[in-house]
């Protein structure tokens, strides 16, 4: 190679940061839009994370800095008669020993519960007390009991294993099998039945109706096994007090701070959010489970200001299962009436969702959000849901990549696979006879949703080409041919996205950068690189001229974070507003500059051009750098210098906001095909094909990983994953050598695609695109197994379908050989 | 989990190493610490010394001639595994060592210290029983049918070190093991050879010590083709269950692993050395 030839790059200055670090689109690239929307950018973030440069809680080290270990119920359901702490403060080391009496004394308030609406059905629900450290009872295994502090963790561990605690063993209900059977011990006395409160949607008497001229009724109980949410950054926070500015200062590894800042200003510490600074960096993850605000947040804080020096939490792994609020666990109680042709009638559906022992942030999202989707993409003339909520004594409940809309997938799927199988129709024909076209939008179901747009029956024809569905027969003799049992399954979903209101900003420095400031908070999702590919695609900015700001509350005026798939709709239309904004006030100053009125200036390609008139232009960046010149005057090329009025002098900037409000529905169809080795009940996922309906695609590439990440947690639920209580309510899955995590070796390669059909309820027309295979792809991982297992009698399996349920399923089947009825 | 406080030392000699062993009665052996270094971080146990293996000679090494193969008892999994003489010779003593876990616990864990812990959900047991190896140890040689006694316990006696196991090259083998969904040990594993010693099928994970399967050893003595295990099945009494797999699940395993071990044996047959060789 000879390099003479080469072109010769502008030599970088000493503080230029290589073009590599900046996640530059390949050599060549450098057309404009070629990086912005739509786009396969790779991720601008991951250069940093991926060599040890990301800045995660764990990687903060405050000078003075203690060490602080939870001591957590050994029980499940126990009142505390003592604690004696004496043995602890012998030891070298200690700093504090803190209990719930402490917490009362200090008048610290209870983790709040801000997901149950006052307009709930029935009435109102039984609160809970739940403060950072326990009172009087521990209603789980792992419920805060004491928190050490030491100058060291071991110290800290040390002391912990010397404090007695002497409890009196109370009766468990660790399930939710436990907690609604009759005459199951109480979690809370004020709570009969466990129930903490009760909701329901649509129209008891019309669906009843339904079922009186129903030709075919099918029933089904569907079980939706607790999960842990697993992200792969434990959770991590470091609480500092500093008497300097009276400000409570806390570092946290939370997916949402600035509604942790709220949470622990309003219910905790009681006092203005002005001294309460949250800072999150780079979060690893979450999936749900980092969304509200959690004991050990609180009890950093606490310390700190009670020991005078900063204290960092660290959450081990292990103690992470017992730690962490959970995902999932409901029962689900279903009838389906359906006419003689198979169009579904009625749908009738109970469900019973597993609270945990205390309510959280977040605890009632999953049931009362998810149930709202039992409709799913079918047009389901009459529909009757109740809702409760069940206290058991298991970690409280939060949301977990989907939250609820899994749940409804399952429940409206697994039912039309029943229906299907009795009314003698294939799994595809029967979810056509029942579609929602595309002429009946927009569609209001029968439990009060309303489906802006869609194409049911198209993205299922794509999926199901895309999976070679008719292909099947001769793989499945080719399985056969190898002693295996081949099945496939579909699943069509949609669910509802994006929520709220968020605010983005734009702020210009004085060398023409921009700065994104955002409301949202990303914490794997990309938003580094698909925020900078818009605002590149609008502003005309190149994206080394970008940065992204988040996370800080000192720093962002206040957001409402990454959940629900909200981001690209709210944050991204509010991001839109802002350039927009930011692009108006630039016109101003254009104008001056140009000498051409602000209304006769079009802005294109990142500058304000007169394209009526002698198409004279000026640069957005030189128009920036204007509003921050030393000397107030405006000029460019031959303009007359002109004085910049003061609005227009300090920066250039814009702020926008958006409400999704209504929400948009993503929607799509997975296929799955499995094999199953019949002699010992393992199960191989060989196949998966899905099409989404997100919308408009802002970066196909993040998109495809959200999606395959999506797909994983799927067959991690299906196959492997259960948070499982012993009778006591010990967690006997407290470790990953028994919690079943997917593995690569676990998954197919994925073939997905996209049909979007783009929303009008949002400027963008974008439609989540987060959360698609967690709620999608399970349903369709389930149809296959019993498709593959029907020739043996199998009829029914619940997940997740570990080697042994299945075996012990196929045995069950071989020596009853009577089949049943679907029950 | 922080980790209590101990001593560590890396004798160079197995003097050395015995005498440190002696000198406090909770000093602790350490060999390739996949097992003893969790429990560590647990605080589960609490050793005065920990006292490193792996500097030496005798347990290292591979040693094959005509008739056997030794293994020190600190060679890692991925040596095990790679070791051309090894995979000629015992091919599913390779193999199984090559689906030990993943690569950094290949990298580390011992034979020794698999076959000294005993775990009862671990791989090796069923390869030295199943081979009927010969295990030799700081004090005398122990026969496998006399080394693995029950859960975690084996025949030797405190201060007792594996120093090196002598397999005994077999006609055939074969190792099937069915891991658990979410550790990847052994939920049951079952080994069958056939060589000088006649015909073994161990099996491992199924119940508290790993043991040989004598109705499939029977039937395979005198006709070592798969349609002699037609029908054939273990009790479950005694054998184990936990969340992921029952004692009834952990029978049938291990039927249809022996036929399947029976399937690899026949297939994939050790390379033999030539007398002349």
């Amino acid at each position: 190679m000879d390099s003479s030839h080469m072109p010769r790059r502008p030599r970088p200055g000493p503080f230029d940061r290589p073009a590599a670090e900046l996640g530059h689109a390949p050599e060549g690239v450098g057309r404009m839009n070629s990086m912005g929307i739509g786009a396969p950018l790779a991720r601008i973030e991951d250069i940093r994370l991926v060599t040890g440069n990301g800045r995660f809680a764990n990687n903060v080290t405050v000078p003075g800095q203690l060490r602080g270990y939870v001591l957590r119920s050994p029980l499940g359901h126990a009142r505390i008669r003592s604690i004696d702490v004496s043995g602890a403060l012998e030891v070298p080391g200690l700093v504090a020993v803190l209990t719930g009496e402490d917490y009362a004394r200090d008048g610290l308030g209870d983790m709040p519960c801000v997901s149950i609406p006052p307009t709930i059905k029935g009435g109102a629900y039984v609160p809970t007390p739940f403060p950072a450290l326990a009172v009087d009872t521990v209603r789980c295994v792992g419920s805060e009991v004491a928190f050490v502090v030491a100058e060291t963790l071991s110290a800290a561990v040390e002391a912990a294993e010397r404090i007695v605690v002497d409890y009196e063993p109370l009766p468990v209900a660790p399930t939710l099998e436990a907690a609604i059977a009759p005459g199951a011990p109480l979690v809370w006395p004020d709570a009969p039945g466990n129930r903490c409160f009760y909701h329901e949607l649509g129209d008891a008497a019309a669906c009843d109706a339904a079922f009186d001229g129903a030709a075919h009724v099918v029933k089904g109980r569907i079980r939706n096994q607790r999960v842990a949410g697993n992200p792969l950054e434990p959770r991590t926070c470091i609480g500092r007090y500093d008497p300097a500015d009276g400000r409570f200062h806390l570092t946290s590894s939370t997916a949402n701070p600035h509604r942790l800042r709220l949470l622990l200003s309003e219910h905790i510490f009681r006092i203005p959010a002005h001294r309460i600074h949250v800072v999150a960096g780079d979060v690893g993850g979450g999936f749900g489970t980092k969304g509200g605000l959690y004991p050990e947040e609180i009890l950093v804080l606490w310390a700190a200001w009670r020991v005078g020096r900063p204290v960092k939490w660290v959450c081990e792994r292990s103690e992470a299962f017992l730690a962490d609020f959970n995902g999932r666990d409901q029962i689900a109680d279903a009838e389906m009436a359906l006419d003689a042709d198979g169009r579904v009638l009625g749908l009738r559906v109970e469900v019973n969702h597993n609270l945990g022992s205390a309510l959280g942030p977040s605890t009632a999202h999953p049931p009362l959000v998810g149930t709202r989707m039992l409709s799913g993409v079918y047009a389901f003339p009459a529909m009757h849901v109740k809702i409760n909520g069940i206290f058991t004594n298991s970690r409280t409940l939060t949301t977990y990549r989907g939250a609820g809309r899994p749940e409804a997938t399952l429940i409206v799927e697994r039912m039309l696979d029943l229906a299907a199988e009795k009314v003698g129709l294939d799994p595809v024909e029967i979810r056509r006879r029942n579609f929602i076209r595309p002429e009946q939008m927009p569609y209001r179901t029968a439990i009060g949703e309303t489906y802006d747009c869609g194409e049911f029956e198209a993205v299922t024809d794509a999926a199901l080409a895309l999976a070679d569905w008719d292909g099947f027969e001769a793989r499945r003799r080719t399985s056969e041919g190898r002693g295996l049992l081949r099945g496939r399954g579909l699943s069509c979903y949609i669910e509802v996205c994006a929520t709220l209101s968020d605010r983005m900003e734009v702020r210009f420095d004085s060398s023409g950068c921009v700065s994104i400031l955002a409301g949202t908070f990303s914490y794997g999702q990309g938003h580094e690189t698909t925020y900078a590919q818009m605002v590149h695609d609008w502003l005309g900015v190149p994206l080394d001229q970008i940065r992204f700001v988040q996370g800080d509350t000192d720093i962002i005026a206040t957001g409402r974070g990454s959940f629900g798939s909200r981001s690209m709709t709210v944050g991204g239309s509010a991001l839109r507003k802002a350039c927009e904004n930011l692009i108006a006030m630039g016109a101003r100053l254009a104008s001056l500059m140009l000498d051409v009125e602000p209304e006769a200036l079009d802005f294109v390609d990142g500058s304000y051009v007169w394209t009526a008139g002698d198409r004279r232009s000026v640069p957005l960046t030189e128009v920036a750098k204007t509003s921050f010149a030393w000397r107030g005057s405006a000029a460019y090329n031959s303009g007359p210098p002109r004085q910049i009025p003061a609005d227009l002098w300090s920066g250039l900037e814009g702020v926008g906001h958006f409400s999704a409000n209504p929400q948009n529905y993503p929607n799509g169809c997975y296929v799955a095909e499995v094999e199953v080795d019949p002699e010992t009940g393992q199960v191989r996922v060989d196949r998966i094909a899905g099409v989404d309906d997100v919308g408009t695609v802002i970066n196909p590439l993040l998109l495809e990983g959200q999606v395959i990440g999506g797909c994983a947690q799927a067959v991690g639920q299906v196959l492997l994953e259960a948070v499982v209580h012993d009778a006591e309510g010990q967690v006997l899955s407290g470790a990953f050598t028994d919690y079943g995590m997917p593995r690569a070796e676990d998954f197919p390669h994925m073939v997905l695609s996209n049909r979007p059909v783009p929303t009008q309820t949002n400027p963008l027309g974008v439609k989540g695109g987060a959360e698609t295979g967690t709620i999608g792809l399970p349903p369709a991982i389930l149809s296959a197994v019993l498709d593959a297992l029907r020739p043996l009698g199998v009829r029914d399996l619940s997940m997740p379908l570990t080697p042994m349920k299945v075996w012990a399923a196929i045995d069950a089947a071989s020596s009853a050989p009577v089949s049943k009825e679907n029950s | 989990m922080s980790v209590p406080d101990f001593a560590y030392r890396r004798p160079a000699t197995l003097a050395e190493a015995l005498d440190l062993l002696r000198s406090d009665p909770e000093a602790r052996a350490l060999a390739g610490g996949q097992t003893l270094i969790p429990a560590l971080k647990q605080r589960m146990t609490r050793p005065s010394i920990l006292v490193d293996l792996q500097s030496i000679p005798e347990m290292r090494g591979i040693e094959v001639d005509a008739d056997r193969v030794s293994i020190g008892a600190m060679t890692p999994h991925a040596v095990t595994a790679t070791d051309p003489r090894i995979r000629a010779a015992i091919p599913a003593l390779a193999a199984m060592a090559a689906r030990v876990s993943h690569p950094q616990v290949r990298n580390l864990g011992t034979m020794g210290g698999s076959i000294a812990n005993n775990d009862p959900a671990a791989d090796y047991p069923a390869a030295v029983l199943g081979l009927g190896a010969e295990i030799e140890t700081t004090r005398r040689r122990i026969a496998a049918d006399d080394f693995f006694l029950g859960l975690f316990t084996t025949a030797l006696e405190p201060g007792e070190l594996v120093l090196r196991i002598h397999f005994p090259r077999p006609d055939n083998c074969g190792y099937v093991k069915f891991a658990n969904p979410a550790s990847g040990y052994v939920t049951t594993g079952a080994f069958v050879a056939r060589g000088p010693a006649g015909v073994r099928v161990a099996i491992n994970g199924a119940g508290p010590v790993v043991f040989r399967f004598t109705d499939a050893e029977a039937r395979l003595a005198g006709d070592f083709t798969p349609a002699a295990l037609d029908g054939l099945s273990l009790p479950a009494a005694g054998l184990n269950s936990d969340i992921h797999a029952s004692a009834a699940y952990r029978a049938r395993l291990a039927a249809v692993g022996t036929r399947r071990a029976l399937a690899i044996a026949l297939a994939q047959p050790p390379e033999q050395i030539k007398e002349s060789a």
